[in-house]
């Protein structure tokens, strides 16, 4: 979505600025494929490991997983909070959503939310 | 052993900090006015006699008696009063010049006995004393030691120009006596009313002769010590500076590097650490081991020292020394504990605060998010200031934040699953840990209204008081800020901000018992779409 939205700011500037092309499209492409794979395997690993149902160890990684993607994020140019949200949204199709969700809902409201 | 060792150190310190000082304002104080009297005195030598070469004008004049003796006669006598008076000036300008010079190169000598005592602080303080002590005692006998750097050198070679100064000066008492005594004749010549005595004419010449080679020669010896001890100066200054350079600077870097080296304890509460100098950031009086409570911090004293120090080279090593103490203080334990206490502080004043206005807000059927907003608004540096490190405390609220809309990132899947035409395979893959749909429903309903929805029947009126109150702020702070050219607009950016975000609108929702309707999802979903922007 926001590649698509920002389409016409690129063609604008495409021509004059190649670090707007990075920033509009490279690095979010970059960013969405870095955590659709990421997140694939640190899922699948996870679970693997906490087989025996740890799951302090299962939400310690889910923790590690979602601050990795916001920093990878940042270090794109992109902003911490969409990292967040992208790493939120690569797990969309995940048949452990539920247990991140479980996992990362005790910190997050402890937060507020 | 610790505190003696530290004792010793301290001292060390001082004394060389001491002989800094000294050092440095000895050329100052000692050398410079000892150079313009040796000029000096090299002017009263110079001036009347060899620039003008009056000593090879003489000969002639004497040559001169064997046609008029009597104009003669008077001429050397006025020369030759000239002539003592130019002897008895160098003569007490030599005195004073070898006065001078044996003074300084004695302070010089106790300077290095001094350097050399400190060169042997490092291992056992009072047998070094003792022996440094010995050596400058045997200095002050005349006794050159080979000890003691290249000062024995020096002074056996000041010794031979004193004893070369001596033998020019007796050598110049027994020309001034001869002088006397031609003066003598000759004012006995000029009381024998012209009577032109041949005998007593050439006597007289023949002892002018003499008295004049006798000082041709005087003058030479004179001006070859002279000399030597210009160099032995220059020697002495350069050695000074040598010691100044090397010897010192080798000093306060063995000081500095001991300083760094030795830590003996560590701070357990702080975890600094301690030199065996002692406590460097405490002002706490200090028991040392002969029971004296030292009062001041190395710190203190090292400022006291450069207040007292009046030359540029020891502020500069008492500078250094500072900086260096400035950098072990701030060398810490990385293996112990380290607290940032005003944070963990001010975390625990944010948790209490956000807890106890949550709490206030649900009671007065607020959303607890408006507490929270209030709460941070009264605490925060605008209102009452309680919390001081706001940097790290955003910090911590920027992880809020990533956990948050990465949760919300997971509402989004759960909603976008429940709405999607692939719900029911997503449903049934989504059935890693729960075995049926039933159990997958109820799950999902206790997470959609986790934050609890039974506050009361009037908790939609609440809700739509909170939206509209959050709606009319973003309207005046659009009108009044300017931001927008015409109401209309400003209304609608109003609306739009207010329904910004996802976790108020939620909360509202739940609050108003509308997360349950097909609208309520409906705006769910499209809301959570926004901070993807």
């Amino acid at each position: 979505m926001l590649p698509l939205l920002a389409l016409p700011e690129i063609l604008e500037s495409y021509w004059l600025h190649g670090l707007a092309a990075f920033e509009y499209v490279v690095a979010p492409t970059m960013f969405v494929a870095i955590s659709m794979l990421i997140s694939k395997h640190i899922i699948s690993f996870a679970v693997a490991i906490n087989k025996n149902q740890n799951d302090e160890l299962f939400s310690l990684s889910i923790v590690a997983y979602a601050l990795m993607m916001a920093t990878i994020a940042e270090e794109l140019g992109l902003s911490i909070e969409a990292g967040a949200i992208f790493a939120g949204l690569v797990l969309i199709k995940s048949p452990y959503v539920l247990r991140v969700a479980d996992s990362i809902s005790s910190l997050s409201r402890v937060f507020g939310g | 052993m610790k505190n003696a060792l530290a004792d010793v150190y301290l001292i060390a310190l001082s004394r060389s900090l001491v002989v800094a000082t000294q050092m440095e304002d000895l050329p100052a104080a000692e050398h410079l006015p000892l150079l313009t009297s040796s000029n000096g005195a090299a002017m009263h030598i110079h001036s009347p006699l060899r620039p003008d070469g009056t000593l090879n004008r003489e000969p002639e004049k004497n040559g001169e008696p064997s046609s008029g003796l009597d104009v003669t006669l008077d001429d050397v006598s006025v020369e030759l009063e000239s002539l003592e008076k130019v002897l008895k000036a160098k003569e007490s300008s030599l005195e004073q010049f070898a006065d001078e010079g044996l003074l300084s190169l004695n302070q010089q000598l106790v300077v290095g006995g001094n350097q050399e005592q400190l060169g042997s602080n490092d291992d056992e303080f009072n047998t070094s004393k003792n022996i440094a002590v010995n050596k400058r005692e045997q200095d002050d006998n005349g006794h050159a030691n080979k000890n003691i750097f290249d000062y024995g050198s020096a002074e056996f070679a000041l010794h031979e120009l004193e004893d070369k100064l001596d033998n020019d000066l007796v050598r110049m008492e027994t020309i001034l006596s001869k002088l006397k005594d031609t003066n003598w004749k000759s004012a006995k010549l000029s009381k024998k009313e012209v009577t032109t005595d041949q005998n007593t004419a050439e006597e007289l010449q023949s002892d002018l002769n003499i008295i004049i080679e006798d000082v041709n020669e005087l003058y030479a010896t004179i001006s070859v010590t002279e000399n030597e001890l210009h160099r032995a100066l220059d020697d002495l200054t350069n050695k000074e500076k040598w010691i100044n350079k090397h010897v010192l600077e080798g000093e306060f870097t063995k000081l500095i590097e001991m300083m760094h080296s030795d830590r003996v304890r560590v701070d357990y509460e702080t975890g600094q650490l301690q030199t065996s100098m002692g406590n460097l950031n405490k002002k706490e009086a200090k028991q040392t081991k002969n029971g004296v409570a030292r009062q001041e911090t190395v710190e203190e004293h090292l400022l006291e020292l450069e207040h007292n120090a009046h030359s540029n080279f020891a502020h500069k090593m008492v500078e250094q020394l500072l900086k260096e103490v400035n950098d072990v203080k701030q060398e810490e334990d990385h293996a112990f504990m380290q607290l940032d206490l005003q944070l963990l502080k001010d975390i625990v004043t944010l948790a209490i605060t956000a807890a106890l206005c949550g709490m206030i807000g649900v009671v007065l059927n607020l959303p607890a998010t408006a507490g929270f907003l209030a709460g941070g608004m009264v605490v925060g540096p605008s209102c009452l200031n309680l919390i001081s490190s706001v940097k790290q405390v955003q910090t911590l609220a920027q992880f809020g934040a990533i956990f948050l809309l990465f949760e919300q990132g997971l509402l989004y899947s759960r909603i976008y699953s429940e709405s999607s035409p692939l719900l029911e395979t997503t449903k049934v893959l989504s059935l890693g840990r729960a075995e049926s749909n039933d159990i997958e429903n109820i799950h999902t309903e206790h997470w959609l209204l986790q934050n609890g929805s039974n506050h009361g029947p009037n908790a939609s009126f609440v809700g739509a008081v909170v939206l509209a109150l959050l709606i009319s702020s973003a309207f005046s702070i659009f009108i009044f800020i300017e931001y927008t050219s015409s109401i209309e607009e400003s209304v609608i950016l109003a609306t739009t901000v207010s329904i910004c975000s996802t976790t108020v609108v939620r909360d509202n929702l739940h609050l108003s018992n509308l997360s349950d309707t097909r609208w309520g999802r409906q705006l769910l979903q499209m809301i959570v779409r926004i901070p993807i922007f």
